[in-house]
């Protein structure tokens, strides 16, 4: 029962943290495009309206899929150690935790899909190509740390960082770190990495078809995975953290350099974004392998 | 013990008299396939079980008999491949009841066959049930459709030349080690290998490519794809899962074994070139199976080289030496079984419903058929190795093994073929299942029970496996440590690797997940109501096409799938094809045997050919 309690109260906590996230990039994105912006609590409201409103179904694999995409990143989340802890006590695998995450995209996915409109396809096409393009990178770094520390437990990898700043992996590994982060602007799907969306090729790709709490689901489904990426950055490279304040403090640093990043770039075409991600942070980790070995 | 072979053999020949009577074959067929699961259940633990059978006969020295035996990792394959048999041959009764061929008697004797190869303890046996299973998947493929003969033909040639190296491998082995005994030659050679390293590494390396050839492995990766998108689907089904595994059980008990003994110098602490041989072959494998399965359009070709790409994770688990990776590779083999079969299931009952197997032809099946659809999804999460279904848990301990081995480009291939897994296993459900329904299939029906109930038992063995991986681990490892290796017997639920905390609960991983779920519901029964509207509402923004004097089109996205990523591969797919590198074989060896014809067929070539034959007898006469 306490068990329950706690899983529920984690979920919440990393919506919420996810929603505000999503809210103050919003703003800072504004900001630097010399716009005012809306408030921060914006995404709240967004929710609220998007749940509250009537909406369309095409058949039940819609709903079934949404349900998935948002209980596999959540099922993930509870892996995740967030400043230490977890909501039930068990070794934090990260190949669990990568092969966990999949299935909120599967579910995603499954959901555009049956929405059958070929918008959503497209999206789904180009979102499932960029999951190969940077998941090689991203693991190659990952793989290092493994193979450096001895453990693939994503709660050892971050004790082992522990004692100042020096000994952060971010320091100790810096190529590693900046290929990670160049990975890590793919896997949030932001700019330049965002043709699975984009707007205005495809009608925001995936979410053509969505609306009123479906559309609701995939914002919390965003927010989730908001908190799962940031949260597994931090462990590996931040030293995770000894509160939940400076543990979070430390993902919003992460966001921010995506949201910067994202301010600022043009769209690459879903061939080039692999091409780019197979080469530059490809190659930069490869170094970085290559040194923790030797 | 020798009564399970006799009980198929039987079945075989009763069933080849009644042929005509379809009903009456596959009852028989069910019935015996069952006896043979139970036979098999009461044979677990009682691993010094053997049937010998002397003759006086000698070769090369090494003494000629017939045996069977109760070898624990024979056992182990046997086992998990009759129970899925089992349920496919439930699948069979409803699945044939309008089939033009009949396939059963002939898919029993590779049953026979089957039995035969895990349960041989001598090569000369081993040999003898390996050609059997030859030939006669040869007719079970083409099964009176000339259609099919192409594939068929192409995997027959393969086959004899696996057999024929196996052959050598086998009199080779036989005449250096003096024994057919399959474990006595196997320590004979570790022993024996420095006196003769290079007659011994032949013999390995033809044993290997007898193997990967029947497994499919790198350079033969191409039967699967023309043999599975020509045969009986049913057929296919035990093929895809239970036949392509034939070459990594003798890898399991005879390959593996004798290259982890062998005192080989290591490149860079990590392995022998021997082990790096096999993984490379297995990456490989992995990597082309994955990209080639991205660009069919035909389900089952997808799903055949998909088959490729998981060869290649059992490889690289061996590959790796070490006791988690071989446990890993060994328990993926039954995940691969069980998840393969059903997904081959639901494409038959696709199959049988639409009489289609390209699947931009296909599309939105799922509002007709959820039973097949939930069948399949269960399938591709289990060959994604998403959890908490089965095909998680042995890709992890192959990539924990290849991890702690520090055998990097070995391991970021496997990552990379697993998550390229997603893209084409995805594109298939979409495409099959997802999308909108073309007029032509509105009538289709979901498939009578008796298919529909061996697809549920798949979903429940996938779920089983995956939740309590101890199902299959605990047989296993009690299999491994009968043999001799070092090994603790596993628990229910967790799976272990040698690094430090490295232990994962798979029954924690489920409930998070079911957690998951429920709080996902729960927000979604939060929001406000939804309404279910057909599509072209929302598709058309609420305008009735026709009028507007338009046909209401359908757009399903599914033809070249993913036309950008593959234009990225398309130069290096022109430049090299395994596939040009065979035909080209093939047609020089066409250009000569019309001249080899002529040369019998006149009385001087004749005279020619006999006179060569006789010299040859007198030079090998010499030599020896």
């Amino acid at each position: 029962m306490i068990a329950a309690i706690r899983v529920f109260g984690y979920s919440l906590f990393a919506i919420f943290i996810g929603l505000l996230f999503m809210g103050i990039g919003r703003k800072i994105i504004a900001r630097i495009q010399l716009r005012l912006g809306p408030p921060f609590y914006q995404a709240f409201l967004d929710v609220g309206k998007l749940f509250a409103r009537k909406s369309i179904t095409h058949n039940f694999v819609m709903d079934l899929g949404m349900i998935m995409s948002l209980a596999g990143l959540l099922s993930t989340m509870l892996f995740v150690p967030v400043a230490g802890h977890m909501a039930i006590k068990t070794s934090s695998n990260l190949i669990l935790i990568i092969y966990l995450m999949a299935i909120g995209h599967l579910g995603m996915a499954m959901a555009a899909a049956a929405s059958g409109n070929p918008n959503a396809t497209i999206g789904v096409s180009r979102a499932l190509t960029m999951m190969l393009g940077y998941e090689i990178p991203f693991f190659t770094v990952m793989l290092g740390l493994i193979i450096f520390n001895g453990t693939s437990s994503l709660e050892l990898i971050a004790q082992s960082q522990a004692g100042g700043i020096l000994n952060w992996n971010m320091v100790k590994f810096p190529l590693g770190f900046l290929a990670a982060e160049i990975a890590l602007q793919a896997i949030m799907g932001e700019k330049p990495f965002d043709a699975m969306v984009a707007p205005a090729e495809i009608a925001s790709g995936p979410m053509v078809e969505l609306g009123g709490k479906y559309l609701g689901l995939a914002f919390l489904t965003h927010a989730v995975s908001i908190f799962v990426e940031t949260g597994i950055m931090v462990n590996l490279f931040m030293g995770g953290a000894s509160n939940v304040f400076t543990f979070v403090l430390k993902q919003f640093e992460i966001y921010l350099i995506t949201i910067l990043i994202e301010a600022v770039f043009p769209r690459f075409r879903i061939e080039q974004a692999v091409k780019f991600l197979w080469t530059v942070p490809m190659s930069i980790a490869v170094v970085q392998l290559a040194i923790i070995l030797l | 013990m020798v009564e399970i072979l006799l009980v198929p053999l039987i079945t075989a020949f009763i069933s080849d008299i009644f042929i005509k009577n379809k009903r009456l074959v596959w009852f028989l067929f069910l019935i015996s396939n069952g006896y043979i699961l139970y036979k098999l259940y009461s044979l677990y633990g009682k691993w010094d079980l053997t049937y010998i059978l002397n003759t006086d006969y000698q070769i090369f020295g090494a003494k000629l008999s017939l045996g069977l035996s109760n070898n624990p990792l024979g056992w182990y394959f046997a086992f998990f491949s009759a129970v899925v048999t089992l349920v496919i041959a439930i699948f069979s009764i409803g699945f044939n009841t309008n089939s033009k061929g009949n396939v059963a008697p002939i898919w029993m004797l590779i049953i026979f066959a089957n039995l035969g190869i895990f349960y041989a303890a001598d090569w000369i046996t081993f040999f003898m049930m390996w050609e059997l299973m030859g030939w006669t998947s040869f007719f079970a493929i083409t099964n009176g459709n000339t259609k099919a003969l192409d594939g068929a033909k192409y995997y027959l040639a393969l086959s004899l030349l696996g057999g024929s190296s196996m052959l050598i491998a086998i009199l080779l082995l036989g005449a250096y080690t003096k024994t057919f005994i399959i474990i006595t030659s196997a320590y004979r050679l570790i022993q024996l290998f420095n006196l003769a390293e290079g007659v011994f590494t032949t013999i390995l390396l033809l044993f290997i490519m007898a193997f990967f050839i029947k497994s499919a492995i790198f350079p033969f990766y191409m039967w699967p794809s023309k043999v599975y998108a020509v045969g009986p689907e049913d057929y296919i089904a035990f093929m895809s899962s239970v036949m392509i595994k034939y070459g990594i059980y003798p890898m399991a008990i005879f390959i593996v074994p004798v290259i982890g003994n062998l005192q080989l110098p290591k490149i860079f602490n990590a392995g022998n070139w021997m082990q790096y041989f096999i993984g490379y072959l297995g990456a490989l494998s992995a990597v082309v199976g994955t990209l080639l399965a991205m660009f069919q359009t035909d389900m089952k070709k997808l799903f055949a080289y998909s088959s490729v790409a998981n060869m290649g994770y059992i490889l690289l688990g061996f590959a790796s030496m070490s006791i988690v990776g071989f446990e890993g590779s060994l328990f993926h083999v039954v995940n691969h079984i069980v998840l393969k079969a059903a997904i081959f299931l639901s494409l038959a009952a696709v199959v049988y419903r639409t009489g289609e197997s390209e699947m931009h032809k296909l599309g939105g099946l799922v509002y007709k058929m959820p039973i097949t659809f939930l069948t399949f999804l269960f399938g591709i999460i289990a060959a994604a190795g998403i959890p908490p279904l089965n095909g998680f848990g042995s890709k992890w301990m192959i990539i924990q093994a290849l991890m702690e081995k520090k055998m990097v480009v070995l391991v970021i291939s496997m990552v990379f073929a697993s998550t390229g897994a997603f893209m084409y296993l995805f594109r298939a459900l979409v495409s099959i299942f997802l999308g909108q329904l073309p007029e032509r299939y509105k009538d289709v029906k979901e498939v009578p029970y008796t298919m529909s109930i061996p697809m549920i038992i798949m979903m429940g063995l996938m779920l089983l496996i995956g939740v309590v991986p101890g199902v299959v681990m605990k047989p296993l490892t009690i299999a491994l440590d009968a043999l001799g290796y070092k090994v603790d017997i596993a628990t229910w639920t967790t799976l272990s690797s040698s690094f430090k905390n490295a232990t994962i609960d798979l029954k924690i991983v489920f409930y998070m997940f079911a957690m998951g779920i429920v709080v996902a519901a729960l927000m979604y029964l939060f929001g406000n109501k939804s309404e279910t509207i057909p599509q072209h509402d929302n598709y058309t923004a609420g305008e009735n096409p026709i009028e507007w004097g338009v046909d209401a089109d359908k757009f399903n996205y599914s033809y070249s799938f993913y036309q950008p990523f593959k234009e990225m591969f398309d130069p290096l797919f022109e430049r090299i094809s395994i596939d040009r590198f065979f035909s080209s074989i093939g047609k020089n060896f066409e250009y000569i045997s019309p001249t080899i014809q002529g040369l019998y067929k006149r009385g001087e070539g004749a005279v020619l050919l006999f006179s060569i034959g006789v010299l040859l007898f007198i030079l090998g006469g010499w030599i020896l």
